[in-house]
Order: structure tokens, then sequence, then C-alpha cells
């Protein structure tokens, strides 16, 4: 599946309306672990059909960000029912992402 | 089973140098990565001595060479290689998930540096510690640094900021040095350079970015904090060879044996970057090596 750029206005349709765990990876422009952590999620993203992956640009929507207390980027979190399951933060390998998510 | 004309085992600058070649050459190309790409260089907040490129990022260096690799055609998977081994004319890669053969292998594994094990240490790697004096030491001219280390590396590393720092304080915890006698008198001789030998570094000072380092004297039983921005450490690297220690020639350290087009003891297999044995270790050498290797292999592929 591909990854959709969410904003605030798109947040509670595409991850809190969403029956699909999703998880939305909060980064920012300037970021460079976030650049890194790209292609994994791409490669994620492209493996796992019954998850659906977003990203919102932590300086577009800080209010959102900080919500979910996000203070540092890249952080992920997986959405369940619209229920924050689980967060990681920082850069980590696939591996490592998926385990700690279990999927 | 999939299969390529060459497999490169780590993403790095090594790595991925010889994807893009490999690739360019038509070489079904396939890398595998156990972290993120890149390797060792994404620590880098600036790299300014790469030839023909002023100033970039290691990040976005490491992002240049991982897009122009897949532009290339080359396949970037984030596997751990776990397993290597050889099937008739063929090589077999496999990871956790599944098995991969090929005509060729590099492996581009590369090396981590030994941390000196203290609390805080990576979080405060690229501000204020680093691992490299060659590539970060210019970012502390005019400021007091501290080199840790016994070897020729150390040595060299506080001969080359004595040159522009303020003060470098060498740090060993033996008595005398392994490395060359004559820097040692090269370094005494001068004025800028403090030598502390049965010294340890026991903590790091700072909030976010290096202020001082906590030292001891193993010999008087005596602890004080020395005021630095930089702290450098050189007690040598690990090389990342686990996955081939039964299958090709290592050297006492650990890192394999390879010639100068980066052949190792076995045919179709080829180590690029700081995995391998040689002189230097910089980004641009393991740029270099990759492309040898990458050429290399796809006479065989």
């Amino acid at each position: 599946m591909e990854i959709k750029v969410i904003t605030k206005e798109t947040f509670e349709t595409e991850v809190l309306q969403t029956k699909e765990p999703v998880l939305v990876d909060f980064f920012a422009e300037w970021c460079g672990p976030c650049k890194m952590l790209a292609p994994i999620l791409h490669e994620i993203a492209e493996e796992k059909n019954d998850l659906k992956i977003c990203k919102l640009d932590i300086d577009q929507d800080v209010d959102l960000a900080l919500e979910y207390g996000v203070q540092a980027v890249p952080t992920m979190i997986l959405f369940r029912q619209g229920e924050a399951a689980q967060k990681i933060v920082g850069l980590c390998s696939k591996d490592e992402l998926l385990q700690q998510l279990n999927l | 089973m999939e299969q390529y004309d060459v497999i490169i085992i780590g993403a790095g600058t090594a790595g991925l140098s010889a994807a893009i070649y490999a690739a360019r050459s038509g070489k079904r190309t396939l890398v595998l990565e156990g972290k993120s790409c890149g390797g060792q260089i994404i620590n880098a907040k600036a790299v300014v001595n790469y030839p023909g490129i002023k100033q970039i990022s290691g990040v976005d260096f490491a992002m240049g060479l991982y897009e122009q690799a897949v532009e290339a055609g080359a396949k970037v998977l984030f596997q751990k290689a776990v397993r290597m081994e050889l099937a008739d004319q063929k090589k077999i890669v496999a990871t956790a998930k599944q098995n991969y053969a090929c005509s060729a292998v590099i492996l581009a594994m590369g090396a981590k540096n030994r941390p000196l094990g203290l609390e805080r240490e990576a979080e405060l790697t690229g501000s204020g510690v680093s691992y490299c004096a060659t590539c970060d030491g210019a970012f502390y001219k005019g400021k007091k640094t501290a080199v840790v280390g016994g070897g020729n590396t150390a040595l060299e590393d506080a001969l080359v900021l004595s040159e522009y720092c303020q003060k470098v304080t060498l740090i060993h915890r033996r008595d005398s040095f392994r490395g060359e006698w004559q820097t040692v008198q090269e370094l005494k001789e001068r004025s800028n350079v403090e030598i502390l030998t049965d010294t340890v570094v026991t903590a790091l000072e700072g909030d976010r970015q290096l202020t001082g380092i906590r030292v001891r004297n193993l010999k008087q039983e005596k602890e004080w904090v020395l005021p630095v921005h930089g702290l450098f450490a050189a007690v040598g690297q690990i090389p990342q060879s686990d996955l081939v220690r039964d299958l090709v020639e290592l050297d006492d350290y650990g890192y394999i044996k390879a010639d100068e087009s980066c052949r190792t003891s076995l045919p179709g297999i080829f180590a690029a970057g700081d995995c391998r044995t040689k002189e230097i270790r910089q980004l641009a050498t393991a740029a270099a090596d990759g492309v040898t290797a990458a050429l290399a292999a796809c006479q065989l592929a």
C-alpha cells in the first residue's frame, strides 16, 4: 500500500476512523533519521497489505503532534481502532520496528 | 530461490557504491542491509572531505547513494544476511526470511567503532563525542579536546588536533603507548598537548553538548573534571565479519583479507570498505573499494 501524507484535516478520516491498523510516522523535513527511515517504511508498506502507513509533518501540525506526546522525530504511533496502541521513538531497523509493533 | 548476479551485503558507502556500478553494468544486483542504509557516515553532521563535494550532511550523502543505487536498478532490501554458503558455482546468502543465490558476493559489512562504554556516549555522539579526528577534528578549531587511546590512531589523532585546537589532552589507561615512540616524542614537544597516562575517562559532562569529561588517575586514585568540547575515542574498531568467519581468511583483528582488487581468499567473494584489511578507512576509499569490487565481480557474474 502507498504511504499517504496526512494533515490534521485528514487525520480523523485517514487514521481514527480507519478499521485496519494505521502506522503514523511523525516526521520533519529537517530530520536526518526520518530520511533514513523512509525507505524502511516504504518496504514495509509494500509488503504488508493489512497495514496502512501515513506520514505527518510535525512542523505543519505541531498541535496534533503534541496531543499525541510526540516530542522527538521520528516518532511512529500505531493506531488500532482509533486508539494509539504503540509508540516507537527514533530510527530503528525494520526487524526491530516490526517486532515492537507485533506485526 | 531468487537469483541475482551480484549480492552485496551491507548498504554503507562501499556497498551502495558497488551497487551503483554493478547495476549500471546491467547485472541483477541485490543489496541486503540489516539496519538503515548509509553505514557510519549517517552520524556525520557534515562531510567536508569528499572530493568534489564541498559540503554535505552524512544523511544526505547516504540518501543520495541509496537513491542513485535504486535508480540504477539495484534492489535494496532491509533484511539482515545471517548465513552464507557455497553451492556448486553459486553462492547462497540467507536472511531470516529467505535465501538468495548469486554468482558473486561483495562483503561490505563495515566496522563499528569500539565505544568507550560510558553512560550517554551514544546520545552525545556527534555532539562532542567522535570516533574520527580526521573527519570531525576541524569542528573543534581553537577549542579544547581530548583523545582516548594508546595506539597509533590515538597518537596521530592527537597530533592532527594539536595543529588547530587550543589544547589537546591525550588520555591512556596504561603507562606506556602501543603506538610509535617517535610520535609520542613529537607530542611531548608540543606546548598545547598534555599527556595523561594511567588515566581513564569515567563520565561525560554536558547537557546536549559535551562540556567536559570526568577522568580518573588509576595510580593516584584521583578524579577530576577536564573541560573539553570534543572527545575523540580511538580505542579501535570492530570489523563486522562474523558472517564469513569460517568462510574466508581474516586477519588477527577480524578484518577480511583482500587484495587491491578486493578479492578475498575465496573466488567470487569480494570485500569492500571498512571490513577489509587496508591502511586508510575514509569515505572516499570506501567508495573506491565499492567500485573496484563491483567491476571485479561483474567479470564473473
